[in-house]
């Protein structure tokens, strides 16, 4: 059991809450956001271990969404995106821009606890 | 006259109410401020993903036991089992158990109309039911309103997943293809099998469609033979076209006679929209002048050389 | 008088029927709006292949780019059009924000008053949705002929410089033009914010955009959707003034006239229709436009009217 800190961004709440459940039960602590202002403002004030976004425009748009959700260089999140999209573009483009892993909707628990206890111990450890 | 004055005034006046109470529930959903059915279907979402993380164990028993908390669960149900594969499900089928949620469900389908039963319908394609439960929704597929029908048809195939392949056949309407993304969410969810060729060799148009989709989603590189006997012979022309795009999307090689010629039958519309997507799929100038006549490969040409730098000018580049 | 009366109390029970017919097919198209918004994220590719580009034109700020590069749909790009001599500030940002660079132009054969100067994409792969087109503005019609040239899609978008996308509004248009059982032409959005969609190749057969471009399209080949596409950011004070002004224009003379020649309670009936058709508007603002502004919607009620006499030019605002 480990106590990394994550920030989930998804504009359907919901969704977010749900994936939420999902990682929080881990025992860390999760911070859910609807919007991107939202998501960097969490980050600035939390100092996340991991990021999770699930959506895909916040990194096309021009906006520096990965810049300022990694405004501090010495602590800098690990951003997993999750979506629905797979074509090979989207995952190069993403990847292209800093993201460390892309997942595709559905998703399997599992897999998903299994990364992110990784993710969050190898912060912990660091 | 004072009669039909009076009549008119109470009926604006109660328009007037009913449209102020809609707005005033679309602002608050347009504010995102839960209502208490959302409020109590986080609540069991949140119990549902315990159950699914610990295999149904320890995550004690669902009830639901008003309508209300019935729909919610439902809806909550649907959520997860959307966005989750590979689970054990065991704690959610005694949770519908108990709580009877796929006769609930069944009976609201039954008394609602239009998008409602639509959804109810795609509710309970998400909700682990009986086989049974296929035999009852099958009425569904024949409705008039599309929504209904490819969502109960949704509904047949994941009730009964070792029947979806017959229930799709002996649906009467061409899928289109939102419909077909919506059974590919299905088959990504792991409820039914990925046995692509079967389909693709099918005389029944939507199965092939959804062979193709298939093929096409998950990248099968091996179904090069099967679209091209689709190209060679197929009667339909929606199909054809559809089975050069699948080829495409897969970046095959499109230079065969036989697609060619299909290809050569195309309207000049479809032939210019073809081009366009070839250039887009990083198909050569080459491979394209193989497929389209002269002038639609220099549009080609075009295209793929609007995607290079312009060496000449690069003092304006950044 | 009493035929006045009756006529009075007949345009009023037409007027209140036309908005309950419109406020239920709001209601409809938005409650099926919100069952498939779900399901509309999980099919954001490959819908029928369908492609949608963009063009904009005044469009010039970062933040209005960002709103309209902000879909999830894989096949769409978003084209600017800008003319680099007009506006060199404008221009230097977005090419230095994207990391632009100038790529291989031809003069297009298609569309003549296209006229490009120069095309830019973006170096990065995950701005490549993004074109920038180099042109002298004459026009807005010839800046989205000048995006129609340069086009990758199918479909073309043309949005003003007021116009911002709603949510899934890219895959909304995708579905509903892949769902057609007939070619789709054009898809015009009939909300409060109305918009089109048109095919390239029509657009081409045409001769590009103009004022009567959708009246050149036979209306069985356009699919029309009640579901906003856009929304659009104006002069609030502006609508304002302009939509109770005609509200007063309208309502001042009419229960004046009604007070001074009928019975009080042909007044009540078109005072509660009047608040029936407020409430209606009150409805449909809060139920499809994302500011809510009910008095853009009664402005929009007014055009209509003003459609039903003289058919509407194609205007991007």
């Amino acid at each position: 059991m480990n106590s990394g800190k994550i920030v989930i961004y998804s504009r359907r709440g919901i969704v977010g809450r749900m994936i939420a459940d999902m990682v929080g039960e881990r025992g860390a602590r999760v911070v859910c956001c609807t919007s991107t202002r939202q998501t960097v403002a969490a980050c600035m004030h939390e100092r996340p271990d991991l990021v999770i976004v699930l959506a895909v425009a916040p990194f096309m748009d021009g906006s520096d969404f990965i810049r300022r959700i990694r405004f501090d260089r010495r602590r800098r999140p690990v951003v997993y995106v999750v979506s629905w999209q797979h074509s090979e573009q989207t995952v190069l483009s993403l990847l292209d821009c800093g993201v460390d892993q892309y997942l595709t909707f559905p998703l399997c628990m599992s897999r998903l606890q299994r990364k992110i206890t990784a993710e969050t111990n190898k912060s912990d450890e660091a | 006259m004072n009669t039909a004055a009076l009549i008119l005034t109470a009926i604006a006046a109660t328009f007037a109410i009913a449209c102020l109470a809609a707005a005033a529930v679309a602002k608050r959903r347009k504010d995102n401020i839960p209502s208490s059915r959302e409020r109590l279907r986080e609540t069991y979402l949140h119990r549902i993903i315990r159950a699914l993380d610990s295999g149904g164990r320890g995550a004690g028993k669902i009830e639901a036991d008003t309508p209300r908390r019935r729909m919610a669960l439902a809806e909550a149900m649907h959520l997860a089992m959307r966005h989750t594969y590979g689970s054990d499900t065991s704690a959610l089928q005694e949770a519908v158990d108990r709580n009877s949620l796929d006769r609930f469900l069944l009976r609201r389908i039954r008394l609602s109309r239009g998008s409602r039963r639509a959804y109810l319908l795609t509710l309970i394609s998400s909700v682990p039911s009986h086989r049974d439960m296929a035999s009852l929704l099958v009425r569904y597929t024949r409705s008039r309103n599309r929504d209904v029908r490819v969502s109960a048809l949704m509904a047949v195939m994941a009730a009964n997943p070792s029947m979806a392949v017959r229930a799709l056949a002996a649906y009467p309407y061409p899928l289109a293809p939102f419909d077909t993304a919506r059974i590919i969410g299905l088959l990504r969810r792991g409820l039914l099998p990925i046995a692509f060729e079967p389909l693709l060799t099918n005389a029944n148009r939507n199965l092939r469609m959804l062979g193709m989709a298939i093929v096409r989603n998950f990248g099968i590189d091996s179904a090069d033979k099967s679209l091209g006997n689709i190209i060679a012979s197929d009667p339909d022309p929606q199909t054809v076209r559809e089975a050069v795009y699948t080829l495409a999307s897969l970046g095959r090689p499109l230079g065969r006679a036989k697609i060619r010629e299909r290809v050569a039958d195309f309207t000049p519309r479809e032939r210019k929209e073809l081009c366009r997507f070839l250039t887009l799929a990083g198909y050569s100038t080459r491979a394209i002048r193989a497929l389209l006549s002269e002038e639609e490969s220099r549009y080609a040409e075009e295209l793929i050389n609007s995607h290079k730098r312009d060496l000449v000018c690069k003092q304006h580049s950044t | 008088m009493q035929t006045a009366q009756y006529v009075i109390l007949s345009i009023l029970a037409v007027a209140l029927a036309a908005a309950a017919v419109r406020v239920v097919r709001i209601s409809r198209a938005m409650r099926r709006r919100r069952f498939l918004a779900p399901e509309t994220a999980g099919c954001c590719e490959s819908l029928g292949f369908v492609g949608i580009s963009a063009v904009c034109s005044g469009v010039n700020s970062i933040e209005h780019i960002e709103n309209l590069l902000g879909s999830e749909y894989d096949r769409y790009e978003l084209i600017v059009v800008l003319d680099a001599e007009r506006r060199p500030d404008d221009f230097r940002n977005i090419m230095t924000h994207y990391g632009m660079i100038r790529v291989n132009t031809a003069e297009s054969d298609e569309l003549p008053s296209a006229r490009i100067r120069a095309l830019y994409r973006s170096r990065r792969r995950n701005y490549r949705r993004l074109v920038l087109v180099d042109r002298a503005y004459a026009t807005p019609y010839e800046d989205l002929d000048a995006g129609a040239a340069a086009a990758s899609y199918d479909y073309i978008l043309p949005v003003g410089p007021s116009d911002y996308l709603v949510p899934d509004a890219v895959e909304t248009a995708a579905i509903a033009i892949s769902d057609s059982p007939r070619h789709v032409e054009a898809l015009r959005s009939a909300a409060d914010a109305p918009c089109a969609i048109f095919h390239r190749e029509t657009v081409i057969a045409l001769d590009g955009f103009s004022p009567r471009i959708m009246r050149r399209i036979p209306s069985r080949s356009v699919t029309r959707i009640r579901t906003p596409l856009v929304f659009r950011i104006g002069n609030l004070r502006r609508t304002r003034i302009k939509a109770w002004s005609a509200i007063f224009l309208l309502l001042a003379p009419l229960f004046t006239i009604e007070a001074l020649l009928f019975d009080e309670t042909i007044v009540a009936a078109t005072a509660a229709t009047a608040a029936a058709l407020f409430a209606a508007a009150r409805y449909t603002a809060a139920a499809t436009s994302p500011d809510g502004c009910s008095l853009k919607t009664i402005l929009c009620y007014f055009s209509r009217m003003k459609e039903f006499f003289r058919p509407q030019k194609f205007t991007i605002s």
